[in-house]
């Protein structure tokens, strides 16, 4: 499948997924393939416009999206020192940096904007983000190299 | 040594340019806009003719493929009672829906305010929504702008955090970031309703404590944030507690409106904007003031 039409085609079901999960992000996986994948032409598309399309979806001010995917783009590099990029247990730690990170970054942010935040629900995203961000990462990672991989990037 | 330099300053920069960048949304909202216009806009694009898709799907399924495959081998009596019991369903579905739009449209609203008739299309999506709010499928052609009222026949539910061109954000009361200047409609007590959190009661601040408020007293919108009209019903007061150590009563209340299980809202906007909207063919609206006298005053 062409490269577009996958990305386009999982934009769509991410949207689907994170309006029957509230709360998870369901791009985060797909940036760690492109970065996995080396795609870094693609990722300089695609994570513009979803950034765009959270900050859209959100209910805070504009600012937040970027701090998170930076943070996770900064964490997978850092990580690359220590683990091979497609080790399980480099996913299993960035799905739980990727927890700790919502905690704290939303927790930080609301001072910063004047939000009163409820810190159980926060706590019960950030613990959803970490469980299922592993698994997104599986289930999207099968496909992709079934569907992409060998596909040139756009 | 050089290249740990570069990565410094690259990382420096990179904090400036974002610091720059939020610095200038917080003062203009121009990011914010074009988030909502452009990020909002694709959410509806998305779920909206999905859940159509859906909903007929699940109607197909109902009303054909079920009994096909699964009455065939019955015999034609028994497909018959199935297929009557399903329409009974069916019909009981509609008759629920009936009674809940024939309730939206008797909706008086206060004087000089109007109601358009929206649906919601989604809760919380992304890790951005840390708010408790609610998507609905209008926007700016529909009517829909910042700090629009947002109610139901039973009573308000929030108003209009961010608006796209066809979809909005709905900040609901039970928010902890949410802020309603009420009245109790017996004893006129004023205080600041505001959320505590999903699940979780309300909250009336600012009661003095030789303030006389009952509990099962409804609470009214007072209009004095300008935002709201004034009279629309809010909540139920719950609890009533004097504490020791502070000036104010500790006032709990219940939303009138169950905000879980929202399906259909108004969009409560003056006369004249409701027109406007309606005359760039949204939904029916709800009857003028004529119709009834509101609950509340």
């Amino acid at each position: 499948m062409h490269a577009f039409l996958w990305w386009l085609a999982y934009t769509v079901a991410a949207v689907w997924i994170q309006r029957a999960l509230p709360g998870l992000d369901a791009f985060g996986p797909a940036v760690v393939i492109l970065l996995q994948e080396r795609r870094l032409r693609q990722l300089l598309w695609l994570l513009p416009c979803w950034i765009l399309l959270q900050e859209g979806m959100g209910s805070a001010p504009f600012g937040t999206m970027i701090l998170w995917y930076a943070g996770l783009v900064v964490f997978f590099v850092l990580g690359r020192w220590l683990f091979e990029s497609r080790n399980v247990l480099f996913v299993f730690f960035i799905g739980v940096f990727m927890g700790g990170w919502h905690f704290l970054l939303l927790s930080g942010m609301a001072v910063l904007q004047g939000l009163a935040l409820d810190p159980q629900r926060l706590a019960w995203d950030s613990v959803q983000q970490a469980v299922a961000f592993p698994l997104g990462w599986a289930a999207l990672y099968t496909l992709y190299v079934r569907q992409v991989r060998n596909v040139v990037a756009v | 040594m050089r290249s740990k330099k570069g990565i410094v300053a690259i990382l420096l920069l990179a904090l400036f340019l974002y610091l720059s960048l939020y610095a200038w949304n917080a003062r203009t909202g121009v990011l914010d806009d074009m988030a909502s216009r452009s990020g909002l806009e694709f959410v509806g694009l998305v779920i909206k003719p999905g859940q159509w898709v859906a909903d007929q799907s699940v109607a197909l399924w109902k009303r054909y493929i079920y009994l096909l495959d699964l009455r065939r081998e019955n015999d034609a009596l028994r497909a018959h009672l199935d297929e009557m019991t399903l329409e009974l369903a069916q019909t009981r579905e509609q008759a629920a829906e009936v009674e809940r739009l024939r309730r939206l449209l008797s909706f008086a609203p206060p004087q000089d305010w109007d109601g358009v008739g929206a649906r919601v299309v989604a809760h919380r999506m992304g890790p951005n929504a840390v708010l408790d709010s609610v998507t609905i499928d209008k926007g700016t052609l529909g009517g829909a702008e910042v700090n629009t009222p947002v109610a139901t026949p039973d009573g308000l539910v929030g108003r209009v955090l961010r608006s796209g061109l066809s979809v909005s954000t709905v900040l609901l009361i039970t928010d902890r970031n949410s802020k309603v200047p009420v009245l109790g409609r017996t004893h006129r007590t004023s205080g600041v309703l505001t959320g505590l959190g999903p699940g979780r009661p309300l909250e009336v601040r600012y009661v003095p404590l030789n303030a006389p408020v009952d509990v099962g007293e409804i609470l009214i919108t007072s209009g004095l944030a300008q935002i709201h009209p004034k009279g629309l019903p809010v909540a139920r007061v719950v609890a009533v507690e004097r504490s020791d150590i502070s000036l104010f009563l500790t006032v709990l209340a219940e939303p009138l409106v169950n905000l879980p299980d929202l399906e259909e809202v108004l969009l409560l906007m003056p006369e004249a904007a409701a027109a406007q909207a309606q005359g760039a063919g949204t939904a029916p609206p709800a009857p003028g003031p004529d119709a009834a006298a509101p609950e509340a005053q």
